[in-house]
């Protein structure tokens, strides 16, 4: 998978990234925050538009920003980072709307076999994990950095 | 490696700014965080990995 992607900053414990968003409507300013939960290790993942004049953030917003696909592989890459750094940390994710957890959906789908070569990947359904599978509608998402082996 | 090459990885380059450090601790996106933690409390992990995390 070598999808375009934004230039990531974060501060140094990588729990808080940022990333501009550039098209037709501009540059837009997107920050993606892993936040701890009442589970050590686990980390609820979210993102959203930053208003450059309140500071405000807002993870409703629809950009329309014509680079959806560079904006999620852009999250994708910070999840990357964020689990280098954690490696056994699961991380949750679920969309704003329904439609947005739809979109999160459809591209995993679409990345299926890359993503899995390197994540646990589980799908919430009738308030169970399983395993992501493609066609399937989930709730929210779950993922885990597999383990690597270094070979020298 | 160069950094066209470096920035094809998966694991990105990542420029490090303290400046973003004023959104650690703020309840950013609280209403995310609060459904993460309902989950955890009504459904919890996936079965073969909740040994693991607890370890």
């Amino acid at each position: 998978m070598k999808l375009e992607r934004y230039e990531l900053k974060a501060e140094d414990s990588l729990m808080v990234f940022e990333f501009v968003s550039n098209g037709p409507k501009g540059r837009i300013p997107k920050l993606v925050k892993f936040s701890e939960t009442n589970l050590k290790g686990l980390y609820n993942l979210a993102f959203g538009d930053k208003n450059l004049d309140t500071g405000d953030l807002n993870d409703l917003s629809i950009s329309n920003n014509g680079d959806s696909e560079k904006v999620l592989a852009t999250v994708v890459a910070a999840i990357y980072a964020f689990t280098d750094y954690y490696p056994n940390s699961f991380v949750y994710a679920i969309g704003s709307t329904k439609a947005r957890t739809r979109l999160y959906r459809m591209g995993i789908t679409k990345y299926l076999n890359d993503v899995t070569k390197d994540f646990h990947i589980y799908g919430l359904c009738h308030d169970e994990w399983e395993n992501f599978e493609k066609e399937i509608e989930y709730d929210a998402f779950l993922v885990q950095r597999k383990k690597r082996n270094f070979t020298l | 490696m160069n950094i066209e090459e470096l920035n094809k990885r998966k694991t990105p380059v990542v420029i490090i700014d303290n400046f973003l450090k004023k959104y650690k601790d703020m309840p950013l996106f609280q209403d995310k965080v609060d459904k993460a933690n309902e989950m955890l409390r009504t459904v919890g992990l996936p079965k073969n990995k909740s040994k693991r995390i607890h370890s």
